[in-house]
């Protein structure tokens, strides 16, 4: 039970008022002069116990008469009690579920749950008493407040509620609950009711729990809280989604031969799915005429669908797959990937051990192998090889990853000629922080000392950690580099995984540099089992650095039996890494932020361009700030294809693009909650109702049957008749 | 006149208070005979005998020189002494104006003494409280009545009653038997005042009670929270009348039936006389009422 008014049950107080006038107050008595006072004292005698008794009643009934009429004041009700009942103003608050499960049309073919919910907030409109006003919030896993600019002005309250589109967010209701609460609360009518149209999905209340039951606790204490119910809970929603698209991912995407995809397709729900047409589409040009079909996707279970495309053109692609299903999430439908399709990639060895009369014993033998490891003529990978002291500017030219192979630094103290310039140094620095890759190789030539205070914190700062002294193990036990250690999210999470855990695990180290963890920037992607760092890296400014504190050649350890097992992999997932850092653009779920680090000449003011061009763009603004220029668009409530382009400028292949996808936690839970459910789960049972025909009626019998003050009035009435009638009996008036 | 002597009262008291006397004479014809028999009679005249008449009054002289009966008439055919007790207690000091106790009972005394005097009958008054606070022995002189009435208009209420004892008393002193007429509430104790009323009448007299009362104590009509003072002694009562009526009435006419049934046990002849009744139409009943039993 709760109250409208709870300041006025201090009216209860006035109890105390009947029971000091009958313990405490003596009214004033008319003296007479009496001669029979003996009768009178017989009849008092006499009557006594049958007064008290009557007065004790006449008491009870009179305090409760007091107590039932300040009940009464304060307008008692269930914990579902609308302070609008009487006709009061409301302060109405809308959070209307506008994540992608609200596009489903479950039973009915025609509207979809999000046009159910749009309905029935026009209904409730039309319940809310004169004077009211309507605050209308879109809610997915986030909140957006969408109308109306004044509060009173329904028309523009319904216009807002038709504004609202689906979004490709999943459910969560905590961030919609607390924005309607704090409206709520802002607003100036003595009544609040907050209206949440939602297909109830479970996900929605249960990604924060907690949270969501603690906000629904302090909505009901200072609002009316009512879930409006949009869609069929009773019927199931047959459903499958895109979960992903893949292609041959050892080697880097180029132009030329046919690439496999790998379309998985995914049942997220209890029913099988027949007849899924699933169409693929690179840059916008289907690869296929006709869509594949998919007989059946049993529930619960992924269907891999295969195309082979071509990739045509170097730049940016933007992989695009389509599903049609005969019901089901329109929103999980589509899934997009980018993919960076290369001509050529040029790479520079700087070789600090070259043997030209033994080519096979150079430094650069293994890596040359492992880029090229058919040594295939006009191969994709370019590779030149120039030798630490021979390396210069120039070299730097049109390359896009550096290779740093056991080479010394030049020490014109030692010897004014060997090793690498400080002219190249400096321009390899800066090759680097315009988003060139560099991978650093260590040997017996590697001056720990001079690296650290040329490219370390003395000098360029590229290294990820400072080099500290050597370690050297035994041939009977090397140091060998862990797969637990490999950090999962990064290039080189696969080294985690058969058959490259194996391969990596069988890497004998016999020596490798030290490195000082404390105070550095970069971060370990390997370790030893030892616990010793072994493949670090570190961002710098748009490029990055890839340290390894062991050899790249047999010099300080071998690579197993074959060595290509471990060598080949590495060399492709650092160079594909390392070349995809040049992409503009990227792939995020949607709600993300898109971050682009647009480069110096691209000036400060930006657009973003919304996919299809559904939204007219939004101007951003470059941010400088920890070196770097950053430009953020906080704006992907869609999925498709985003391009942030230079002030004016239309997207082309070498815009920056970015492609966002449908967050497929919203399909991974289809499943809709009860009242029962909702009740345990908020430990107290909310007003539930169903969109549909009769929302406005069911909102009205809400308000009204949910106050018992005509309920304690009543029982007031039959008090005061039951006291007048005792009162009277008894020959007593107040 | 005195105040007490009221005019109206007098002049309808007194026609009746004539057939009054011939009633008190019928009571008194073969009742008992009269101890002061030939005292004080004078022959006024003769008057033809008719049936009924004692045929003891006849004149049988009168017979033989004329042989026609005839009846010989005294001045004075009857000789009673009338006694009036007053009570003069606090607890008659209750009602204002003329609906106060004690200014009904003076004037009940006043009215009854004149009555008695102007038909020659002797009268005394005795005014008491716990005690015979004021006396005026018996005479029939009209001048009686002045003395009788400033004894009544210097009378002020005083103390509790103690109506049986008094009586007891007022038995033993009076030597010739009279009408004793009681004029009092009779508040106090039931049960002596009915054992005093008990011993006059042993002692042969004709006892009247006038039993007066104020109309708020027998009906009790009152109202609103009242501190109740005891007149006689009693400690104060607050109270809200209203709720205690039922109460009060039963144990009033319980009390009432008492005392009528004691009276009518002991032969006392019993008035009630409510103050707010006028005393004229209150004692002219009542005389009309011994006037219809006299005939019976």
């Amino acid at each position: 039970m709760q109250f409208l008014a709870p300041m006025m049950l201090a009216g209860a107080a006035a109890v105390s008022v009947p029971l000091i006038l009958h313990f405490f107050y003596r009214a004033r008595h008319t003296p007479l002069p009496w001669g029979p006072m003996r009768f009178l004292k017989e009849a008092i005698e006499q009557t006594s116990r049958r007064l008290k008794f009557q007065e004790i009643i006449l008491l009870i009934l009179r305090c409760l008469a007091i107590i039932l009429l300040a009940l009464a004041i304060a307008r008692p009700g269930s914990e579902n009690v609308s302070r609008s009942s009487r006709g009061d103003a409301v302060d109405a608050v809308f959070v209307i579920d506008n994540s992608y499960s609200m596009g489903a049309r479950v039973g009915d073919k025609e509207k979809t749950r999000l046009d159910h919910a749009k309905e029935a907030a026009i209904a409730v409109i039309a319940t809310l008493p004169a004077n009211s006003s309507v605050q209308v919030f879109s809610c997915s896993d986030r909140a957006k407040l969408v109308g109306p600019t004044q509060k009173l002005n329904m028309d523009q309250a319904r216009s807002a509620i038709g504004s609202i589109q689906i979004t490709s967010l999943s459910s969560d209701l905590l961030p919609g609950l607390s924005e309607a609460l704090a409206m709520a609360k802002s607003g100036t009518a003595s009544a609040k009711e907050i209206y949440v149209f939602t297909d109830m999905q479970k996900e929605a209340f249960q990604r924060q729990e907690g949270a969501v039951r603690a906000k629904c606790e302090e909505i009901k204490a200072a609002a009316n809280l009512v879930f409006i119910r949009c869609g069929d809970v009773s019927k199931r929603l047959l459903n499958v989604a895109v979960e992903d698209v893949t292609w041959h991912t050892e080697s880097i995407p180029h132009t030329g031969p046919g690439v496999p995809f790998v379309v998985t397709l995914r049942n997220y729900g209890s029913d099988p799915v027949k007849s899924v047409n699933v169409f693929l589409e690179i840059d916008g040009k289907p690869v296929e005429k006709e869509p594949r079909v998919v007989d059946v996707v049993e529930a619960d279970q992924t269907s891999p669908v295969t195309f082979t495309g071509t990739l045509e053109k170097a730049g940016v692609s933007v992989i695009s797959v389509r599903i049609t299903e005969s019901e089901g999430l329109p929103g999980d439908n589509v899934f997009y990937k980018t993919i960076l399709v290369r001509d050529k990639v040029r790479v520079l060895l700087v070789n600090g051990t070259p043997k030209p009369e033994n080519p096979t014993g150079s430094g650069d033998h293994f890596i040359r192998t492992a880029l090229n490891p058919a040594k295939i003529q006009q191969y994709y990978i370019e590779t030149e090889t120039v030798p630490a002291n021979e390396a210069g500017p120039k070299d730097l030219d049109g390359k896009d990853i550096v290779y740093l192979l056991n080479a010394p630094i030049r020490n014109r103290e030692v010897d004014p000629i060997a090793g690498m310039s400080m002219e190249f140094l400096g321009e390899l620095d800066k090759f680097v922080k315009s988003g060139g890759g560099l991978v650093i190789g260590c040997g017996d030539n590697v001056n720990g000392e001079l690296y650290d205070k040329t490219l370390g914190s003395g000098g360029s700062k590229l290294l990820p950690f400072d080099l500290a002294t050597t370690r050297s193990a035994t041939e009977t036990s090397p140091f060998h580099p862990a797969a637990d250690t490999v950090e999962e999210a990064s290039f080189l999470g696969r080294f985690r995984l058969s058959p490259y855990a194996q391969s990596l695990q069988g890497v004998s180290l016999f020596r490798m540099f030290g490195v000082t963890e404390a105070g550095a920037s970069g971060r370990v992607l390997v370790r030893t089992t030892s616990g010793l760092p072994y493949i670090t890296s570190k961002v710098v400014g748009t490029g990055e650095v890839i340290l390894i504190t062991g050899s790249l050649d047999e010099s300080w350890g071998n690579f197993s039996s074959d060595p290509g097992s471990f060598q080949v992999p590495l060399a492709i997932f650092t160079v594909t890494h390392l070349t995809g850092r040049k992409v503009a653009g990227g792939s995020v779920t949607a709600g993300n932020p898109l971050v682009y680090y647009p480069p110096p000449e691209a000036g400060t003011t930006f657009e973003l361009v919304y996919p299809d061009k559904q939204l007219p763009r939004l101007k951003l603004t470059a941010v400088e700030g920890d070196g770097k220029r950053t430009v953020t668009a906080p704006e992907t409530e869609l999925a498709g294809i985003y391009h942030i382009v230079p002030l004016g400028k239309s997207p082309d292949r070498t815009s920056a693009t970015f492609i966002v996808n449908p967050d497929i936690r919203e399909s991974k839970s289809l499943a809709t909650t009860t009242d029962d459910d909702l009740a345990g789960w908020l430990g107290f049972r909310p007003s539930i109702i169903q969109a549909g025909a009769g929302t406005d009626s069911a909102v009205t019998q809400l308000r009204t049957r949910s106050e018992w003050t005509e309920y304690v009035l009543v029982l007031l009435l039959v008090l005061l008749v039951a006291e007048t009638t005792w009162a009277w009996v008894c020959g007593r008036s107040w | 006149m005195p105040n007490y002597l009221q005019p109206d009262i007098l002049a309808r008291a007194e026609s009746l208070g004539m057939k009054a006397r011939q009633v008190v004479e019928g009571l008194r014809v073969g009742d008992h005979k009269s101890p002061f028999k030939g005292f004080s009679v004078e022959f006024v005249q003769h008057r033809e005998y008719v049936p009924g008449d004692d045929i003891r009054h006849i004149d049988w002289k009168g017979y033989g020189r004329s042989e026609r009966y005839t009846i010989k008439q005294y001045e004075q055919e009857t000789n009673f002494s009338c006694h009036i007790l007053l009570d003069a207690s606090n607890s008659m000091r209750y009602g204002s104006g003329a609906t106060n106790k004690l200014e009904y009972g003076k004037l009940l005394a006043a009215s009854l003494a004149y009555l008695v005097v102007r038909q020659r009958d002797a009268v005394s008054m005795r005014v008491f409280n716990t005690k015979v606070v004021a006396e005026l022995p018996l005479s029939s002189q009209m001048g009686h009545i002045n003395a009788i009435t400033r004894i009544l208009e210097e009378m002020q209420p005083r103390e509790a009653t103690t109506i049986g004892p008094l009586l007891d008393q007022v038995a033993d002193r009076i030597g010739r038997r009279g009408i004793v007429v009681l004029i009092s509430d009779c508040l106090e104790d039931l049960e002596p005042t009915l054992a005093g009323l008990r011993h006059l009448r042993f002692r042969g007299h004709e006892v009247i009670l006038f039993h007066v009362l104020h109309t708020d104590e027998v009906k009790f009509p009152l109202d609103g929270n009242i501190r109740f003072v005891g007149l006689e002694g009693f400690e104060e009562l607050m109270t809200r009348p209203h709720l205690l009526r039922p109460a009060y009435l039963r144990i009033v006419e319980k009390y009432l039936a008492d005392i009528r049934r004691g009276c009518d046990g002991s032969g006392v002849d019993y008035m009630q006389l409510l103050t707010d009744r006028p005393l004229s139409n209150a004692l002219a009943e009542y005389l009309v009422r011994r006037l219809q039993a006299g005939r019976r």
